[in-house]
């Protein structure tokens, strides 16, 4: 009972917070903030506001409101980063019943496909990609979906060992002699009952690294001052709240609320990704 | 399958990759729609029938890639177009590959000692949430904070050498990979010692460690060679945010400004690392296995009946 | 001089909740056949490890005394009874020269209990280093200790997933005789096998006993082969001596 009610909590935590970066990135304005100048025209209104002068999250130099980085940066990866995790738990989820339904020679050939896959640098491929891309497919879902397949090897490894551990084919029959069909089988008793702990982990983990994915590429975007390639010109990442509190560390310019938000956003997603790990541990 | 396979299929992966690598990001470049010199570089900014002809761009991809592959070999990897106009990228590779390299070994070091500390059991668990706790932090958070220290202490003073060995110990502690080391490793040896045989072993006044090690070590290179990998990755980060002149950052300069030349002869760079990486996992493999398989001289007629 | 090979006298062993074995004495004698019987959890595999100063329970044991008469004249439980974990380790390393040289253990499933990343022969070079004289050739002796099993020569090359069961159960015999000890402790060596195989290991097993003039402590289920076999029949926790 108190274990049930465990993971109700963290069912309820897991889908709270995923929908809090859900309903952020639809509520997230096309553009950011006009800026306005102050009484005097020399400088900006509302500049370097602190949150408790400009809730929730204060402004930056420009009297931007934080609140807009945050709904943006959340439009920018949500979606994409919910797409990956589910396109890895699908892969997994194939790899576990491949497993149990005992298809040696596919079960082979996704090994050594995930050897093969498993062996360079994901950055290095994703950066490939960009590169190809054409400048208007330059955003994250598909730079997204390349660290999604560079991931499902690992991911598939690991579900086909959880399957293997069940007994796989053996499993398969002995339910069989039970009575069950096929789907409630493969659907029910393998995928719901045995590997949803794992390909929920994993989905979310890749959901996680996705957005650590696209903050890391927007930051040294900005860093270097080029042009972005997760995202339109338009929009403005999470990692601008970090580059904000970069400039402040290094500067002493008043931005640190900025860093702080950043980071905050940053263990959001973080204790997403370990509430739905605890929320699909196995009963 | 013979013991030898699939060591022996993880050589042969280590030495295709380099000729693999660049041959599937050629045949990518001709698989998208259009013209690959328009898709490279679209006017104003260049111009894309001068690139094709630098380039061979109008010859098809195999002719490409046999060309360039020939010369590549030769460490000739033609001259960049936009990175530095007109140097040469071979030079350029020169400069960054021993940077990468030296921040591969530099961050391998204290994930190896931590391995070993954890296979011993001087590693205690009450400290294993720490560690897991830093590898929550990507990489580029550690990078920024360790950067912005760097400048407020030392401001624009040329810190190479500091700056790789912050950057080694980004790579070493972000992303799970020093936890990963500790806790991947204690969990292999402990699982391993739970078995019967070494049970038994014990009983046979035999060390648990002499009995598991041979059976665990591919499994724990397994580990490594996933975490060299990641390190390897977070390379790019680091030395972009660091401002280290590695591969990463050639990489990274190669793509944001479309220089394909650049771009594949730092990723045919980065699958020899990976290859190297792969290649001597095999050969651990193949050497475990061939232990494995030692026994006395003792007269041998025909197979074993099952 | 006595015969006596083994000497354990009032054996107390527990956890933290329970009494696992109390009271137990037993000895073993060169060249005679023990049984030790009981029900299923009684304490017979423990208080087999134990005779081998393996102890792995906590805290484990809190009286009794274990000589080996042969080999050294003192009490080698001393100073282990109600010291805890520490001190069991330590009885364990202590005792490990006498384990897999004068006292082996053959397990039951012996397949689960060979190393499977070493070849038969591979173990069988091990054990023989631990013999107290060695043999001129490694190799002979080798062969000798599988013709005694009724293994062929080659399967010192065979590593344990590639042997059968009934193969297997014969390398892990092997594995116990080949240090030539003065002592082998058999644990349950039926389970787990068909009675044509059943019979033919417990022959076998006497047979080599017999030959070495080894100690041989037989733990088992089967009341037959108890009978059929054994001197000396100790139920955990009473001891009854056999007719001649």
């Amino acid at each position: 009972m108190k274990r049930e009610a465990g993971r109700f909590f963290w069912v309820a935590v897991s889908l709270g917070l995923l929908s809090l970066l859900l309903v952020g990135s639809w509520l997230a304005p096309e553009r950011l903030s006009p800026v306005e100048m102050d009484a005097a025209g020399l400088g900006f209104a509302n500049a370097y506001l602190m949150p408790w002068e400009y809730p929730p999250f204060g402004t930056d130099e420009r009297g931007v409101p934080l609140l807009d980085y945050a709904l943006q940066g959340a439009r920018i990866v949500t979606v994409p980063a919910l797409v990956s995790g589910v396109v890895v738990m699908l892969f997994s989820v194939l790899a576990g019943l491949v497993r149990c339904a005992g298809v040696g020679w596919l079960d082979g050939a996704l090994q050594g496909a995930s050897e093969l896959v498993g062996a360079l640098p994901r950055l290095v491929v994703v950066l490939v990609v960009a590169l190809l891309l054409p400048k208007e497919w330059r955003v994250l879902m598909p730079i997204g979906l390349t660290w999604a397949l560079l991931a499902a090897p690992g991911a598939m490894d690991e579900a086909a060992a959880t399957a293997g551990r069940l007994g796989g084919e053996r499993f398969v029959e002995a339910l069989r002699a039970h009575g069950f069909g096929a789907v409630r089988i493969y659907l029910y008793h393998v995928v719901w009952l045995n590997l949803r702990p794992v390909i929920v982990r994993q989905g979310a983990e890749v959901m996680m690294q996705v957005v650590f994915l696209e903050i890391a590429l927007s930051y040294m975007t900005v860093a270097t001052n080029v042009p972005d390639i997760t995202h339109s010109a338009s929009t403005v990442s999470w990692a601008q709240l970090l580059y904000h509190g970069y400039t402040a560390l290094i500067g002493g310019r008043d931005l640190f609320h900025a860093l702080a938000l950043g980071l905050g956003l940053l263990a959001l997603v973080g204790a997403m990704t370990q509430s739905f790990r605890l929320a699909a541990r196995a009963r | 399958m013979n013991w030898w396979v699939r060591p022996s299929l993880r050589v042969a992966s280590a030495l295709l990759l380099p000729f693999i690598v660049p041959a599937v990001i050629i045949g990518a470049l001709w698989a998208l729609p259009g013209d690959p010199a328009l898709n490279l570089c679209s006017p104003p900014s260049c111009n894309p029938e001068k690139l094709a002809e630098h380039w061979g761009l109008d010859q098809g991809p195999v002719v490409f890639y046999q060309e360039w592959f020939a010369k590549a070999v030769l460490l000739d990897f033609g001259k960049s177009w936009q990175v530095l106009q007109g140097f040469s990228v071979t030079e350029l590779l020169k400069e960054s590959f021993p940077v990468t390299a030296g921040l591969m070994v530099l961050s391998m070091i204290p994930l190896l000692a931590a391995s070993f500390a954890a296979a011993m059991g001087a590693m205690p668990r009450r400290l294993d949430i720490g560690w897991q706790g830093l590898g929550l932090i990507p990489a580029v958070i550690l990078a920024l904070f360790f950067d912005a220290w760097l400048r407020i202490t030392y401001g624009e003073q040329d810190l190479t050498g500091t700056r790789m060995a912050f950057g080694a110990v980004v790579l070493g502690l972000a992303d799970g990979t020093l936890s990963g080391a500790i806790v991947g490793t204690r969990s292999v040896l402990e699982e391993e010692v739970k078995q019967r045989y070494v049970q038994i072993a014990v009983m046979r006044g035999e060390s648990s460690l002499s009995n598991t090690l041979p059976n665990v070590l591919p499994a724990l290179v397994g580990q490594f060679r996933a975490r060299l990998l990641t390190i390897l990755s977070g390379a790019v980060i680091v030395e972009v945010v660091l401002g280290l002149p590695g591969l990463g950052s050639l990489l990274w300069d190669g793509t944001l400004s479309q220089d394909f030349g650049v771009v594949l002869a730092a990723t045919f760079a980065f699958s020899i690392l990976s290859g190297v990486v792969l290649l001597v996992q095999g050969l651990i493999e193949v050497g475990v296995s061939m232990y494995t398989r030692r026994s006395p001289d003792v007269a041998m007629v025909g197979p074993v009946d099952a | 001089m006595s015969d006596v090979l083994l000497e354990m006298n009032d054996l107390g062993l527990r956890t933290h909740d329970r009494v696992l074995v109390d009271g137990l004495s037993f000895a073993l004698r060169a060249g005679r056949v023990t049984a030790v019987i009981g029900a299923s959890g009684s304490g017979k595999t423990i208080s087999a490890r134990a005779s081998m100063g393996v102890i792995d329970v906590v805290p484990g044991l809190f009286k009794g005394s274990l000589r080996y008469p042969e080999v050294a004249d003192n009490n080698l439980y001393e100073g282990v009874a109600g010291e805890g974990e520490k001190a069991q380790r330590r009885l364990m390393r202590r005792m490990a020269v006498y384990r897999g040289g004068y006292v082996t253990y053959s397990p039951q499933s012996a397949s689960s209990a060979l190393n499977p990343g070493r070849t038969i022969g591979r173990q069988l070079e091990m054990c023989i280093a631990r013999r107290r004289e060695q043999p001129g050739s490694v190799a002979g002796a080798i062969r000798r200790v599988l013709d005694e099993v009724g293994l062929p020569h080659r399967a010192a090359h065979a590593l344990p997933k590639e042997l059968s069961g009934g193969m297997a159960q014969r390398a892990a015999l092997a594995i116990a005789i080949a240090p030539d000890p003065s002592i082998l402790i058999a644990d349950e060596p039926e389970t787990g096998l068909d009675p044509v195989l059943r019979r033919i290991v417990t022959e076998l097993m006497l047979q080599v006993a017999a030959d070495h003039g080894v100690a041989l402590m037989l733990i088992s289920h089967n009341m037959d082969t108890v009978r059929r076999v054994a001197d000396d029949v100790v139920v955990v926790g009473k001891h009854v001596e056999g007719e001649e």
